[in-house]
Order: C-alpha cells, then sequence, then structure tokens
C-alpha cells in the first residue's frame, strides 16, 4: 500500500538534454520568427521601396521620394486620398450613428424584433464585403430592384458620395453595433442610481453619468468603423464597372496591375493607409487609457427593459432598417441569380436556372477556383491556427523575453489592410534575390496561403487567447510534474481544454480566406482561378448571373463545410466540449 | 477569364501533406523549385485553349496557357520583371511587343523564325521594318472601328472619329480601358501619333462628353447592342462578331483613317524553355496554324493571317463600304512603345 | 554541502523578479521522510521556493539538489517533468476534460510505470484516499473535498522522491479543511514520503510539518522543530506569527544567562532571551501570549509568574471563552479567560516568565515608555 517505498526510480537527468535551451524559449523564438517572416519582412518590405524604389529588381539605389508629391500633384492619386478621407469619416460618423443608435434601441427597450438586430450585426459583419457592395450595385443599377420597386431615385443616390457613406455605413455599422453593446451591456445600473438618489433628474443622470461613461466606447466604436472602411477594398472594386469613384485600395491594386506597374506608388499609397489607420488607432488607444473603463466590467446585471408605448414605431424602424441592410443587397444577389437578363428585371418569365447551371456545368472556372480558394483557406486556417495557438500559448503562460514582441506583432496586423499586407507580400517576395536563391513563393498559391494566414493570425489569437485565459496555468504545472513535457502538455491539456476556441477560430479563418477579394486579387498567380476573383471579374464584366449564381453556391457550401466541421469535431471530440464549462 | 495550368494540380496535395505536418514546413514546401519550370509557358489573350491543343497535338510539346486581357498581361510582365515566369508572349499592340524588346525583357539571341520568310505583303509591312527584331508580328486588326447602333445614330451623324465628342452622343460614348483592354491602347495611341497635344485635346474632348469606359471590348459590344451607348470605338473582331449576330451595329471606315495593330509574339528574355518557345513560334507562323486560326470556332473568330498559303476567312469583310482588307494605318511601333507609360497612366488618371 | 541523509538540499537559493527579491539566499535541507512545513504570509517567498523546487520557476542564483541529483545552476535547468518531484496545487488543477483513471494514470504513462501495473495502482492509491470506485468520475462530478484527494493520489502517481503541497487545503470550507488536514497528516506519516508543504495557515503547519520554516520577505526567518518554534520564536515577527499578540517596550535592567529583566513603565518582569548580545540599558521588546495570561484580582506572588496591573476596557465573547481587551498604561494587552470581566474592573494580568520572550526593540518606544511611566510618577 505504500505510494513510495517500492520501485524508486532515480530519474536519469542526463546533463545534455537539461542544459538544451528550454522548449518554451524555443517556442517563442519560433512563433516570433514565424511572425517576421509572415508580417514583419513583408512590411519592412514597403518601408524600404519607399526609400530604395527599385529594391525588387536588386538595385539599391535611393530613391528621390518625388512620388510623395504625386499625392496631391496626381489628380488619381490626390482624388483617391480625399475620396477615401470622405467615405470614412462619412461612414464614421454615419454609421456609428446607425450601430450605436440600434444598440441604444435594442438595450434600451423591449419589442418585436429586437433580437433580429443581433443576427443583422453578425450576418452582414461575416459577409465579405465586395458580396454586399455587388448586391447594392445590383439594387441600384437601372433596371435593378430599386427601379423596380418604383424608387429609382434610391438607385440614383447609391451612386453617389453619400450614397456610397450609407451603403458602406450599412455594411460596417455591426462593428459599432457590437462594441457599443458591449458597454451598455456592462453598463452599471447602481451607478446611475445613485446618482438619482443624490439628486439627479433622470436627464441630468443621463448627461453626466451615462454619456461621461459611454462616450469612450462610442469613440472607439467610431474609430473601428473608420479603420475598417478607410481599408476596405471590396466596395471600391464592386462599385468601379458602374460608378468610378477612385479610392486608395483600388489605386493601389491599380498601381501594381496596369502599365506602368509602379510597386513603389503601390508602396506610397500603402503606407499613406496604414499611416491614416495609425493615427486612428493612435486616439482610440489613448481614449481607452483616459476611458478607465476597466471599472465598468463589474456589477452588471440584466436589465429589465421596458416595452414603450410607441413600440410599434421601433418596430417599423427596425424592420426598414434591416431590411435595408440585409434585404436590398444580399435579396437582390439572391433574385438576380435567378434571372435570366439582369435588365429584364423581376418577373415570372424571366427567372431561370440557367445560370446555376453554367456555374455548375463541365468546364465552369468555378470548379477549379473552389478547389484552390477551399484549398487556400484550408492552408490559410491551418497556419493562422498553428501560429495563433501557440502565440496564444505563449501570451497566457510564459515569461518569454519575446512575449512583448509577439504581443505587438499580433496586434499590429489587425489594423494592417489586406491590400497593404498584400503589397507588403509582393514588395518581398517578388525579389530578385529570392528567385536567384531558387525561393519562388511570389507567382505560387502558397503566397496566397501565407498573406491569408498571416492576415487571419490576429484574429486567430485573440479568439485562441480568449479561449487559453479561462485555462488555469497550474493545469500545465501540473501535467509538467507528472512528466509530461511541453509538447504532450499541449497536445493532452490544453488542446482539448480550447478545442471549441480553436474550432471557432479555424472556421473564422477559413471563411474569411475564401472570400478575400484584397489579398487574392493582389497575389493570385497567372492561372490560377480563385473564388472572389473570378466572381469579381464576371461581375465587372457585367455577367450578373453567373456571380451572384456562384455566389449563392460558393456561400452554401462554406455555410455547410463550416457546419460539417462543427457537427464532426463535436461528435469526435463529445467529452471535451461537455467538460468546456467546468472549473 | 482565367484557365487552370496543369501545374498547379500539384500543389493541392503539398498543401494537404504540409498541412499534416507542421505549420512551418509552408514555407520549406513553397521553396521548392516547381516542376513545371520547364514546361512552356505562354502568356496570351483569347483562344488560349484552341491553341495549346493544337500546338501539343502538332509537336508533342505541352504548353500552360495563361489567358488575360491585353493590359493585364502587359502589367503582369512587369510585375514580374524580377523573377518572370512566361516563356511566351502574344499580345495585341505590336508596340508594347516592341517595348519589351527594348527594355530587354526578349529574348534576343539572333534567332529568326524559318516562317518569316512567308510573311504576306501585310505581315512584311510590320516585319521588313526591322527583321533583326525579336518578336513577329502574327496577325493584324483594327483595335477599333468606329461603331454605332442605328437605332439611336443616324449615318450621316457618324462619318468621322470626331462624332465621338460630338454633343449630342453626351453620356452615351463607350470605349475600353487601356489599362485593362489590349486592343485600348493601340486605339487610344493612334490619336497621338501626329502630335501629342492633338491627342491629349481630342481624349479630354472625348471624356468632357461623359465616355463610358469598360473594362474590355465585350462589355462595349453588349452596352452598345443593348442600347446603353450609342457610339463607340470597337475592337474588329468583336465588331464582326456582333454584325454576324445581326446586333444592332454599324460600321463606318471614316475618312481619317481606321487604325492598325499587329498581335505580336516574342520570347522571354529569362525563358529556361528556349526550343520549346521557338518551336511556339514557328508553329503559330506557320500557314497551317494561321490557318486553323481563322477556322477555330470562337466569338471573335475574325483572323487575318499574315502568312502566306493561308486563306482569310470569310467573315472578311462584312461591311458594305468595304471589298478589301481594312485599310489599316500602322501606328510607328518604336514611339507607341516609348510613350506607353505616359498615355497609359494619363488614362488612368482622367478615367475617375 | 550536500549530506548523505537530506532528499533535499538547497544552497543560497535566490530568485529576482525585475527589482523586487522573491526569494533572497535561502539554504536549508530536508532529510528524507520529513515533512517540512513552509510558513508565511503571501508574498514572502514560500510559493517561489516552491515552484523553484518543482523547476516550475527558474532561480537568479543557488543552487538546488534533489535526491542527490543537482537540477540547476551553470546553464543547467532541469525541466519539472524530469524531477523526481510531484505537487499538489491550490487550485487541485484536475483536467476536466479527464476522468479520475485517466487523471491518474497520465503521469504514471510519462513517468515510465509500466503499462501492466498502471490500473492496480489506481485502485491502491484511491483507497490509499478513500476513494474506491471512483475511477469513472469526472472531476465536476466531485466534491471539493474529493477533488483535494484525487490531486493528492495524483501527486503520488508518479512515485516521485519528494511531494510539494501548494497550500492545498485553502480552497476548502474551514470544516472540510480541518478534517483533510488530519487525514494528510496521518497520510504523510504513513507515507514516509519527504514532502515539502507550503501555507500561510499556522495550524496546518503545526499539524502537518515536523520542522517549520517561517519565510519573510524572502528569507527564512526561522527554521525549528514545531514545538520549538512556538517556544522560541526568534524573532520578534515570528512570534507574532505563532500568536504572541501582546507585545510591551522598555529596557533591560539586568542579565542572567537565557533570561533578562526588563522595565517597562514603573513595572519590572522577566523574560527569555536568546539574543546575547542585548545588555543592560539596551531597549527590549517583551512579547507574550494572550491564551497563556490568566487574570486574578490581586498580583500574584508565584515566582515563575510576571505580573501587571491592568484595567478591563472591553469583554468579547468567542464562543469557547472570552477574549478581555485590557489596558495597561498605553498599551492594550489581549487576554483569554473563561469567564467575563466588566469594563472599568482594575485587574491584574499573570503570566510565565518562561513564555516571556524579549527581543530588541527600537530606542524611540523604549523612550516613550519610559517617557510614560515618568508622566504617571509625576
Amino acid at each position: 500500500m505504500s505510494a513510495s517505498t517500492d520501485t524508486r526510480r532515480t530519474p536519469r537527468l542526463t546533463g545534455v538534454i537539461a542544459r538544451l535551451p528550454k522548449p518554451e524559449s524555443l517556442l517563442g523564438w519560433f512563433i516570433a520568427a514565424t511572425l517576421v517572416v509572415l508580417v514583419g519582412l513583408p512590411l519592412a518590405a514597403i518601408l524600404l521601396h519607399l526609400a530604395y524604389p527599385q529594391l525588387y529588381l536588386g538595385i539599391f539605389d535611393l530613391g528621390d521620394f518625388d512620388l510623395f508629391t504625386d499625392l496631391w500633384e496626381r489628380r488619381l492619386w490626390r482624388t483617391a486620398v480625399q475620396n477615401s478621407l470622405y467615405l470614412s469619416f462619412g461612414t464614421m460618423v454615419i454609421g456609428t450613428l446607425i450601430g450605436a443608435g440600434m444598440a441604444y434601441l435594442r438595450h434600451t427597450y423591449r419589442f418585436p424584433t429586437a433580437g433580429l438586430i443581433d443576427f443583422a450585426a453578425w450576418f452582414v459583419l461575416v459577409m465579405p464585403s465586395f458580396i454586399i457592395a455587388q448586391g447594392w450595385v445590383l439594387f441600384g443599377r437601372s433596371g435593378g430592384t430599386a427601379h423596380q420597386m418604383g424608387m429609382p431615385w434610391l438607385g440614383e443616390f447609391i451612386f453617389s458620395l453619400p450614397g456610397l457613406v450609407m451603403v458602406m455605413s450599412l455594411a460596417n455599422f455591426p462593428l459599432a453595433y457590437l462594441a457599443f453593446s458591449a458597454a451598455l451591456h456592462w453598463n452599471v445600473r447602481s451607478l446611475e442610481q445613485a446618482a438619482r438618489l443624490a439628486g439627479a433628474t433622470s436627464a441630468q443622470v443621463v448627461r453626466t453619468i451615462k454619456l461621461p461613461l459611454l462616450l469612450p466606447a462610442l469613440l472607439s466604436a467610431a474609430i473601428l468603423v473608420f479603420v475598417d472602411t478607410v481599408g476596405d477594398f471590396g466596395l471600391p472594386a464592386a462599385f468601379l464597372s458602374v460608378f468610378r469613384f477612385p479610392l486608395i485600395p483600388y489605386v493601389i491594386r491599380q498601381e501594381i496591375q496596369t502599365v506602368p506597374v509602379s510597386f513603389e506608388g503601390a508602396a506610397v499609397l500603402a503606407s499613406v493607409l496604414v499611416a491614416m489607420v495609425a493615427i486612428a488607432i493612435t486616439i482610440q488607444i489613448r481614449l481607452l487609457r483616459n476611458a478607465g473603463a476597466d471599472f465598468l466590467t463589474g456589477g452588471a446585471r440584466p436589465v429589465d427593459r421596458p416595452r414603450p408605448r410607441f413600440w410599434p414605431l421601433l418596430t417599423g424602424l427596425n424592420v426598414t432598417f434591416l431590411g435595408l441592410a440585409i434585404f436590398a443587397p444580399l435579396g437582390t444577389s439572391l433574385s438576380v441569380s435567378f434571372l435570366q437578363r439582369y435588365s429584364a428585371g423581376f418577373t415570372l418569365e424571366n427567372l431561370t436556372l440557367l445560370n446555376y447551371r453554367a456555374v455548375l456545368s463541365e468546364g465552369s472556372v468555378l470548379l477549379p477556383a473552389m478547389a484552390n480558394s477551399f484549398g487556400i483557406a484550408f492552408g490559410a486556417a491551418l497556419i493562422a491556427l498553428a501560429v495563433g495557438f501557440l502565440a496564444a500559448y505563449l501570451l497566457a503562460y510564459s515569461g518569454s523575453r519575446l512575449r512583448r514582441f509577439i504581443d505587438i506583432t499580433s496586434t499590429v496586423t489587425l489594423a494592417v489592410p489586406g491590400i497593404v499586407l498584400a503589397v507588403g507580400y509582393i514588395l518581398w517576395w517578388n525579389q530578385r534575390w529570392l528567385a536567384d536563391w531558387g525561393i519562388q513563393v511570389y507567382n505560387t498559391p502558397w503566397v496566397i496561403v501565407l498573406c491569408s494566414a498571416a492576415a487571419s493570425i490576429p484574429i486567430a489569437v485573440r479568439v485562441v487567447l480568449g479561449n487559453v485565459a479561462q485555462v488555469p496555468k497550474s493545469f500545465l504545472n501540473s501535467a509538467s510534474l507528472q512528466g509530461a513535457g511541453l509538447w504532450t502538455r499541449i497536445r493532452t491539456v490544453l488542446m482539448p481544454l480550447t478545442l471549441a476556441g480553436l474550432l471557432s477560430a479555424g472556421l473564422a479563418v477559413f471563411a474569411t480566406s475564401v472570400f478575400d477579394l484584397a489579398i487574392t486579387t493582389m497575389l493570385q498567380p497567372s492561372g490560377f482561378p480563385t473564388i472572389p476573383v473570378i466572381i469579381d471579374e464576371h461581375f465587372r464584366t457585367v455577367q450578373y448571373g453567373w456571380a451572384t449564381a456562384a455566389t449563392v453556391i460558393v456561400c452554401l457550401i462554406t455555410a455547410s463545410i463550416i457546419v460539417t466541421t462543427r457537427f464532426l469535431v463535436k461528435r469526435l471530440f463529445r467529452q471535451y466540449f461537455a467538460t468546456g464549462g467546468s472549473q | 477569364m482565367w484557365h487552370r495550368r496543369p501545374r498547379l494540380n500539384s500543389w493541392r496535395l503539398t498543401l494537404l501533406l504540409a498541412a499534416s505536418g507542421l505549420s512551418a514546413s509552408a514555407v520549406a514546401v513553397a521553396d521548392e523549385p516547381e516542376p513545371s519550370d520547364d514546361v512552356l509557358t505562354v502568356y496570351l489573350h483569347d483562344h488560349g485553349d484552341a491553341i495549346a491543343e493544337r500546338f501539343t497535338e502538332d509537336t508533342g510539346i505541352e504548353a500552360q496557357i495563361v489567358d488575360m486581357s491585353g493590359g493585364e498581361i502587359l502589367a503582369r510582365i512587369e510585375a514580374e520583371r524580377a523573377n518572370p515566369q512566361w516563356d511566351v508572349v502574344y499580345v495585341q499592340g505590336h508596340g508594347s511587343v516592341h517595348r519589351l524588346y527594348e527594355t530587354g525583357q526578349l529574348l534576343d539571341d539572333g534567332w529568326q523564325p524559318e516562317a518569316a520568310a512567308n510573311y504576306t505583303e501585310m505581315g512584311r509591312q510590320i516585319y521588313e521594318q526591322d527583321p533583326e527584331t525579336a518578336w513577329w508580328p502574327v496577325t493584324v486588326n483594327a483595335p477599333a472601328l468606329l461603331v454605332y447602333n442605328p437605332d439611336y445614330v443616324d449615318a450621316e451623324d457618324v462619318t468621322s472619329w470626331d462624332a465621338l465628342h460630338d454633343p449630342q452622343f453626351e453620356g452615351r460614348v463607350g470605349m475600353p480601358d487601356p489599362a485593362i483592354s489590349g486592343p485600348a491602347y493601340p486605339y487610344v495611341s493612334w490619336f497621338f501619333e501626329d502630335d501629342m497635344d492633338a491627342g491629349y485635346a481630342f481624349w479630354e474632348k472625348v471624356f468632357d462628353n461623359g465616355v463610358r469606359m469598360y473594362r474590355s471590348n465585350s462589355p462595349v459590344a453588349e452596352a452598345l447592342a443593348a442600347g446603353d451607348i450609342w457610339i463607340a470605338g470597337l475592337e474588329e473582331p468583336n465588331t464582326y462578331g456582333e454584325v454576324e449576330k445581326d446586333e444592332r451595329i454599324e460600321v463606318v471606315y471614316p475618312e481619317e483613317g481606321t487604325p492598325g495593330a499587329a498581335r505580336a509574339v516574342g520570347i522571354s528574355a529569362d525563358t529556361e524553355v528556349a526550343d520549346d518557345a521557338k518551336a511556339f513560334i514557328e508553329w503559330m507562323l506557320s500557314a497551317e496554324t494561321q490557318q486553323y486560326l481563322t477556322e477555330i470556332e470562337h466569338r471573335n473568330k475574325y483572323f487575318v493571317p499574315l502568312i502566306e498559303g493561308a486563306e482569310p476567312n470569310d467573315l472578311l469583310p462584312p461591311n458594305q463600304f468595304l471589298d478589301q482588307v481594312t485599310p489599316y494605318e500602322f501606328t510607328d511601333y518604336e514611339w507607341a512603345g516609348e510613350v506607353e507609360a505616359e498615355i497609359k497612366r494619363w488614362f488612368s488618371d482622367m478615367a475617375q | 554541502m550536500t549530506s548523505n541523509t537530506a532528499e533535499v538540499a538547497i544552497h543560497d537559493l535566490t530568485r529576482h523578479i525585475g527589482a523586487i527579491r522573491a526569494l533572497d539566499g535561502v539554504s536549508l535541507e530536508i532529510p528524507t521522510g520529513e515533512t517540512l512545513a513552509v510558513l508565511g504570509p503571501s508574498g514572502c517567498g514560500k510559493s517561489t521556493l516552491l515552484r523553484l523546487l518543482a523547476g516550475l520557476d527558474t532561480p537568479t542564483s543557488g543552487e538546488i539538489h534533489i535526491a542527490g541529483q543537482k537540477v540547476n545552476g551553470n546553464g543547467l535547468e532541469v525541466p519539472p517533468e524530469r524531477r523526481p518531484v510531484n505537487m499538489v496545487f491550490q487550485d487541485f488543477a484536475l483536467w476536466p476534460h479527464m476522468n479520475v483513471k485517466q487523471i491518474l494514470q497520465y503521469g504514471m504513462k510519462y513517468r515510465g510505470i509500466a503499462r501492466g501495473r498502471r490500473d492496480q495502482r489506481v485502485t491502491e492509491l484511491l483507497e490509499l484516499v478513500d476513494l474506491g470506485g471512483m475511477e469513472k468520475r469526472y472531476p465536476r462530478e466531485l466534491s471539493g473535498g474529493q477533488q483535494q484527494r484525487v490531486a493528492i493520489a495524483r501527486a503520488l502517481a508518479t512515485e516521485p522522491r519528494v511531494l510539494l503541497f501548494d497550500e492545498p487545503l485553502s480552497n476548502l470550507d474551514s470544516q472540510l479543511r480541518q478534517q483533510m488536514r488530519d487525514d494528510l497528516a496521518r497520510l504523510l506519516r504513513e507515507l514516509g514520503t519527504t514532502a515539502l508543504y507550503v501555507t500561510h495557515d499556522l495550524q496546518e503547519a503545526l499539524a502537518l510539518g515536523q520542522r517549520v520554516v517561517v519565510m519573510q520577505a524572502g528569507r527564512i526567518a526561522q527554521i525549528d522543530e514545531t514545538r520549538e518554534l512556538f517556544r522560541k520564536p526568534a524573532t520578534p515577527w515570528v512570534a507574532e506569527l505563532v500568536g504572541y499578540a501582546n507585545t510591551l517596550d522598555g529596557r533591560v535592567l539586568r542579565r542572567e544567562d537565557d533570561w533578562a529583566l526588563v522595565q517597562t513603565g514603573q513595572h519590572t518582569l522577566w523574560a527569555l532571551c536568546r539574543d546575547h548580545n542585548l545588555a543592560a540599558g539596551d531597549a527590549t521588546r517583551i512579547m507574550f501570549q494572550p491564551r497563556g495570561c490568566r487574570l486574578a484580582q490581586q498580583a500574584s506572588q508565584e515566582s515563575n509568574l510576571n505580573t501587571l496591573p491592568v484595567q478591563v476596557e472591553q469583554q468579547v465573547f468567542e464562543g469557547h471563552g472570552w477574549r478581555i481587551n485590557c489596558r495597561h498604561g498605553q498599551r492594550l494587552l489581549q487576554v483569554h479567560d473563561a469567564l467575563p470581566h466588566e469594563p472599568g474592573t482594575d485587574l491584574a494580568v499573570a503570566f510565565e516568565k518562561a513564555a516571556t520572550h524579549a527581543y530588541r526593540g527600537s530606542e524611540e518606544a523604549a523612550s516613550d515608555a519610559t517617557t510614560e511611566a515618568t508622566a504617571r510618577i509625576a
């Protein structure tokens, strides 16, 4: 019965192994190096090309920086910068008002259809922006839904700056909605009640307590909207064929994909974009630092929301809004996929399944494109997940000196628009000396895989970190004392306990990578069709039926891949999910 | 439209293998030179599949076709300058191809195809300007014909290119985008040849007239047929294709002339399969191939052979005004290559 | 350096975290089979000591030997999984996705216990901790005490040379804690495994440790047998920790061997004093325990007792008796008594001279005490 007297094995403390660097610090170096390759070098390449414009050809000559003057001297660039600023500021204001307003109504009053807002917000958030924008183009074009519904003015309105601001606001309101909802959720009633007992009227409470407490959340939600709008590539891509409104992301593409090709021009515009984002993020960090929002996290209680007398008004408003945000673009896209001729409108004799047949028929470019894009997304998801998971492990548990570097790198990338990252990838991987060394990443699918993974790592890190942080370090320490090495601990303890988070992160990366137009369009190797690019191509060549049918099919397939994977993983590892909530 | 090159089939397999291992291997796997390096890669626009299939059939040489619009091909060649991925380029606008030659991007080892001896008179007109150059015209056509939709426009109103800036057609003028469409550059640059300023002035007036810019010629043709636009410059094969379909399109051959440009072919200076590339060019310039190209079923099957022994197809010329090959006016290709960047940039800046 | 009988030998162990000296030159040995309790408030370095032993943290300097093997120093750093130790965690750290059997066999697998023996060993361990038949349960299906015992069984499962306990009882409610304390003490005696038990709870340290290390600010304040610790706290700080709640300041009048005669106010007291540098005239601090005090109407004449006059200020009922807060001059003294005493009553408090300890005190406090006395005389 004695636990200690029998077969006491003296462990062999082989000095050699014990003297090697700790596996944890090796892991730290590995992840840091991976982030350098995936994010650091491409971004550094952009900066280097500002100074050495012909670096990619291996020519190390200092440039004369006169490209920067083109920002105001060249009409296209000047207009693009102005337009980007107008659109982003406009969207920041309108989108935030819409998002925060909806959040306020949702959290203050009870009315039928209120729950739909949450659904709509998430739905619009996960929808690729170019697909929403395509829906709006189809909605607004002459002969489109707006015309058929007897609102041609709405159609025409869309192809104007205020119209674009509206479209962008409706596409980006979820950011403001979700951010502001979170703030409202944590709004502590007792603070207001204390003010009331101190003699403040209801209106004074709003002014002196509620607003000051919510203002930082409101402003940072606004900046979120700004950042997402300024780097958006989908809207200019979709609107270009109908309404020329140059925006920086699309001009970047033009610099690289049309003669005269100017990598250095793309680098200049990319750095302008990054500067705008950086300024916005800096402001946000300032706001959050001064906000002292931490204490709002305690003491929140579910609030009993009243149903006001004017609830039909709220419901009507909500339904109109949701109709505009979801039905107008996506409903139009769906309906167009069943139309024989777009311009003939939604009539019985114009209905057809021919588009679907064309899209799915043998020889259709959609089929190889799907194989390619799903392959890319799968690879990107695996890499982002592996890096994200290990980075989250280091961030949560390790005292590694590289922790801070990993934290900063993975956060910075969050703010870098996909188009900028793609420019970095071109400038880095398309260098002559790499080719001379036989390293061929540019012009192969790998460059898309790596770039998509890099763009997704911040999200993966954040999602996984949320789960990892819930696993106490002692779980791993105890495994360690049971004799389990680093990889065994991660495999047998951490991975099972964070499986749900890994699954969510992986599927999120997968879905975004399937539809990432900015990155694939910039990095697509010649002769390698991908889903977003072929949909975009068909759309721009006015093959609306084909484009929308392909969109519908790819969305359905992606959704079913996600649902099936979820189901299978949950089934296969049932015990991990059953225990997720304990401890 | 894109076509998949066979060489990329293997990558998905590699991906799965890498996926089952560690993410780190991703970079390592990508580092391996692709086995495709020794497969002939051709950048071209239109009927790529037909060409590749027949070429392999005739010569036994495997070819990978990358089918993009002409503007995209030129841009991609620029973008790949550090590390070219192509072996042969075949694109509309011999001025642009000549620019590649001038900037050292074409293989120039003194080789000339034997078939060059068989150029027709029209072929020689271009080829013999400098028989030493390392690129070769394959066919010629008009990058743009002046066309209109007779439902909206009276014939007497369209007699010269100036109709493009006639205020009565304001907002109803269409053109392809020189940044993307291959034929659009030889088309627009034709107006600059005598006098750059006159060219700018002409197009500025067209822009002031609210010209609608389309990605390529096909949407121009569709918009014209649908009545969205009334008048346009439209590439010759497209035009005849629409005419053959009985779409509402009329053609004008104005007095000041009709621009002409060759589709030309050249070999990359960085190619590792020079022999295959030369075989491809020899094949393209054979009478049999030229005959085949006049016959293949395609939307734009209009093809003017430049080699003796190939007969033009019966699409030529369909217009009541002509009973002969279109009287093309070829621009000076050296000049066209030199000003390409300037003119294209000007258009991309104007087109907003 | 390493004695033959020591299972754990620690020499001059230091751990700096930034500017903080979490551990500052600690040396100690644990003989084979001994349970050493480490006692101290949070932040005293006791957990750091434990983590360094387990290999969960790396020392800034110093050496650790476990079971005769050096495990760190000079670039050598044996990772936790290769040290012959195991640990019971404060939060038990039972992996929620494994059942009890999987949890117990986890370490057996990696510590190389033969496959054929594992099942039997699980049964033995579970019986040892009184959890027979619970193999299939998941942690969430166990009570707090049961989880605790699984955690102990897991630590034993790998047959470690040294067992480490990180405040394992602090997550249990007070009643359960006492029972687990007794059970654990019995178990440790039975097993005879060398163990290091970290706690901030005096009762636990006394119940479980054969010796106790008291730690303060990263250093060892005292290391002693449990009873000795109680009888002879080495410093005022340790004294306070082990329950010497009453303090008085004064000056040494005279030294006699281990004894000092101390003047505090107008009174003199005899106290034990192990500090032989403390000489007549030096400032001193007297400490004694509330439990050792008796209240009486008059000063005691017994020669082994010190007595002081006090006035009752407050009586607090504590269930098993009364705590009487008394005033002696400016000082409040606590006395435990079976009976209540009315506030305002003048009494005398008596306590054993042998249970009174004198330490070096501060000049200032001593002067204050003297002034106060002078004032009262005036």
